[in-house]
């Protein structure tokens, strides 16, 4: 059974970094349409980053000897809630600071930890993360990509795909084969940090349903990597990949994709003189599923601050978390469209019709629904 | 949850209240020998303060104590009693002796008194009656009628004067929102017990050769009902853990009507999800009088109807979302919801 979530809080030490990355976000973040707000963590913008960097606000939690503040796993929920909330533009930095830095931080070398974390505190090093393939998708363990040892390191062959921010990153972290075969599953695969400018990588950007390139393919021909790109032990990639997959799952990012159109709307129900009781009802019933939704993730990130490893939890979250998402643009078109010939504001409708058409991606993105509510049945014993 | 505190309301229940016990009252008997057990329990006198007499218990305390109210399906009024002795002690009113039910927003007319749909009506000896013009609380065998209510344990009561023994209740509360707090963590407890059920059958009823659980389409369902279940237990957790209603002149009071709101709207939705997975979970056998799952279920759809459904509630959480001062929707959230600073660990 999965044991239960318990009511937590954050320590008001964390709790206090809000006011100040607040008052940063409204003066940084003036004037910034609310339609490209909704991009959320899709949202990708360089300069913000190392701004936000200036402040000592990525890679908070790493240790101060590699360029972080030493914080708790809450230091981030606050400053990355307050983010999302506002719909700051945090994708160049987003993966490099939520998982390929914990990740070298864990499984990673002293070399590895001295040279990437600093970068990533700087926001001079972006990351992206290369576990699918067009193979390989919710089987991930099937991956096909596969390093050879060679003199003096690894030469990499394959291809990754859907691999977000590939065209605008420094660094990918790849699941590929070193030994054994598809047949072996999750034995034989190791996890390597693969310079993106080295010979024989291509990355084609792919274009979305709205018209953004955020990911793309990625060919991966005969690279050669020395031995210092392997990331924690060879052969304990999937071990690794399961850890990371705990910190993608866990944060407040999973139950706040929809926020701007949320906001958006509420700023015009309160324009309006008497706003109808349809509206009042859905707006309550959004908010009391976000209510439990926060209380629930808040307590996924005590288990991490303790040490746990909530894997079942995160992934629990994360599934009641897309399906408020997801029910957000649906229940707000409806609720749109139940006057014909009102008007509403553009920016609203604008921003309306972007998140409805990303929010399908919530429930594919970091492992499909099925996926996770199968790790929630084996959590309660039926497999 | 307070470790201790559960533990000693889950023996208690499980003791005062096994399934046949409650089947009976659900059939028509008064159930006075379960009351006189949770009754020597003390958990009654548990939200009077202190120098009133009582043990002075929070808000946080008591939420074991009604969550395992509903999680063995007991059929009086445990909560609505610990309220109303509450009330009585504050306002420097005589305790009444017996269950003690709630009849929100009653009507008096012509010093008579009328209460539609009371919860656990028929199972109490007194009803707390208030409405606009005050409250009082009367005896339910004073009452001159009595039509039966949405299910076997409610009642419509009207009363066409005040009794004699009638005890009125100078005291500012706001009943309703007592009710709807009970009922959350009531219905949360319930759920727990669908959800319990649900994996136990769904691992041991075995069809094409395996355990039905071992079916992916029910692994999916089951999880949908954990997910829902999670959801419904933080959502009562956060009613009855906020700082600012911890002590019974509060809770009384209404404090943090904004949180009862949430917990009633999102664990009502629940309900029908978690009722509507373990039945289809269970098959026939969950449909009989005879397996316990129709008792949670039961007190699921009980429980929506109390105090005010999703529809109520949410229309009032989301008008208070709107005239919250102009600030964002997460702000609201976050300040009036969800945290819980102040409580007692
Ligand atoms: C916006 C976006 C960004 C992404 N970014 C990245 C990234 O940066 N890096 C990266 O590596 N990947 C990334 N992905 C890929 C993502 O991880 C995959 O889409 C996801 O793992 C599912 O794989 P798939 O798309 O191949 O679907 P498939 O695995 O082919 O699944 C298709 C359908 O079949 C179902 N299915 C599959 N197997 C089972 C089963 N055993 N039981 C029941 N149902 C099953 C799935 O649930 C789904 O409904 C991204 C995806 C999106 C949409």
């Amino acid at each position: 059974m999965i044991p239960v979530l318990d009511l937590s809080e954050i320590p008001p030490e964390d709790e206090a970094l809000r006011a100040p990355v607040r008052a940063f976000l409204q003066e940084r973040l003036r004037g910034m349409p609310a339609e490209r707000r909704a991009r959320s963590w899709m949202g990708f913008d360089a300069e913000f980053s190392r701004d936000l960097a200036a402040q000592g606000w990525i890679g908070l939690t790493f240790p101060q000897e590699y360029g972080g503040l030493g914080r708790a796993h809450f230091a981030r929920y606050v400053v990355v809630e307050e983010l999302l909330a506002a719909g700051a533009p945090v994708s160049a930095h987003w993966i490099a600071d939520r998982q390929s830095g914990p990740l070298i931080l864990r499984y990673g070398d002293e070399t590895q930890r001295r040279f990437f974390l600093p970068l990533i505190c700087r926001a001079e090093a972006f990351f992206c993360i290369g576990m699918s393939e067009p193979n390989s998708g919710s089987d991930l363990a099937s991956v096909r990509s596969r390093a050879h040892r060679s003199q003096g390191g690894w030469v990499l062959n394959g291809r990754k795909i859907w691999t977000t921010n590939a065209d605008r990153s420094h660094f990918m972290i790849a699941l590929v084969r070193t030994s054994g075969t598809t047949d072996d599953r999750q034995k034989g695969l190791s996890q390597f940090v693969i310079d993106l400018s080295l010979p024989g990588v291509t990355v084609r950007p792919i274009r979305d349903l709205a018209g953004d390139e955020h990911f793309s393919e990625v060919f991966l021909d005969d690279v050669q990597l020395g031995e210092d790109a392997l990331i924690g032990q060879e052969g304990a990639g999937w071990e690794q990949v399961t850890a990371e997959l705990a910190f993608e799952r866990s944060g407040p990012e999973r139950f706040l994709s929809s926020i701007v159109l949320l906001e958006e709307w509420a700023i015009y129900l309160r324009s309006l003189a008497r706003p109808s009781e349809q509206d009042e009802v859905l707006l309550g019933r959004i908010v009391a599923h976000m209510t439990a939704l926060r209380a629930l993730s808040i307590a996924v990130t005590a288990r991490l601050v303790r040490g746990d490893k909530p894997a079942v939890e995160a992934a629990l979250v994360k599934d009641l978390g897309t399906e408020l998402e997801q029910l957000i643009p649906a229940a707000i078109a409806n609720a749109l469209g139940a006057d014909p010939g009102h008007a509403s504001p553009s920016a609203l409708r604008h921003t309306l019709a972007y998140t409805s058409r990303m929010a399908p991606s919530y429930s594919l993105r970091g492992g499909t629904r099925e996926i996770l509510r199968g790790m929630i049945a084996r959590g309660m014993g039926l497999r | 949850m307070d470790p201790l505190i559960s533990s000693a309301a889950d023996q208690l229940f499980s003791k005062a209240a096994p399934p046949e016990a409650v089947r009976e009252v659900l059939n028509g008997q008064a159930g006075d020998a379960m009351w006189a057990e949770i009754e020597a329990s003390g958990f009654l006198d548990g939200l009077v303060p202190e120098q009133l007499g009582g043990s002075g218990l929070s808000a946080t305390d008591v939420f074991p104590v009604l969550f395992a109210c509903g999680k063995y399906a007991v059929p009086a009024p445990v909560g609505e009693t610990m309220f109303a002795r509450a009330a009585l002690a504050l306002a420097g009113c005589e305790c009444v002796p017996g269950p003690v039910a709630l009849g929100v927003r009653s009507g008096s007319k012509h010093g008579g008194f009328a209460s539609f749909d009371v919860p656990h009506g028929r199972v109490a000896a007194w009803v707390l009656v208030s409405g606009e013009d005050g409250t009082v609380v009367l005896p339910t065998d004073g009452a001159s009628f009595r039509g039966p209510g949405s299910d076997s344990l409610s009642l419509d009561l009207r009363w066409d004067s005040c009794t004699d023994d009638a005890v009125e209740l100078p005291l500012d509360a706001d009943w309703l929102v007592a009710g709807a707090r009970i009922e959350s963590a009531a219905m949360a407890g319930a759920m727990e017990s669908i959800l319990a059920s649900s994996v136990r059958y769904a691992g041991e009823r075995v069809q094409f050769g395996r355990p039905i659980g071992r079916f992916q389409a029910v692994q999916q369902q089951v999880s949908i009902l954990t997910e829902q279940v999670f959801a419904s237990r933080m959502a009562a957790e956060l009613a009855f853990s906020s700082p600012r209603a911890q002590a019974a002149v509060d809770l009384l009071a209404g404090a943090d009507r904004p949180r009862v709101a949430a917990a009633k709207t999102r664990i009502g939705e629940a309900a029908i999800l978690a009722a509507a997975i373990a039945h289809g979970v269970h098959g026939a056998i969950g449909i009989t009088e005879e397996f316990d799952l129709q008792l949670h279920t039961g007190r699921l759809q009980s429980g929506r109807l109390r105090f005010g459904s999703e529809a109520y509630w949410a229309r009032e959480l989301g008008r208070n979302v709107l005239t919250h001062g102009g600030a964002r929707v997460v702000d609201f959230l976050r300040e009036e919801l969800t945290s819980s600073r102040g409580a007692s660990p």
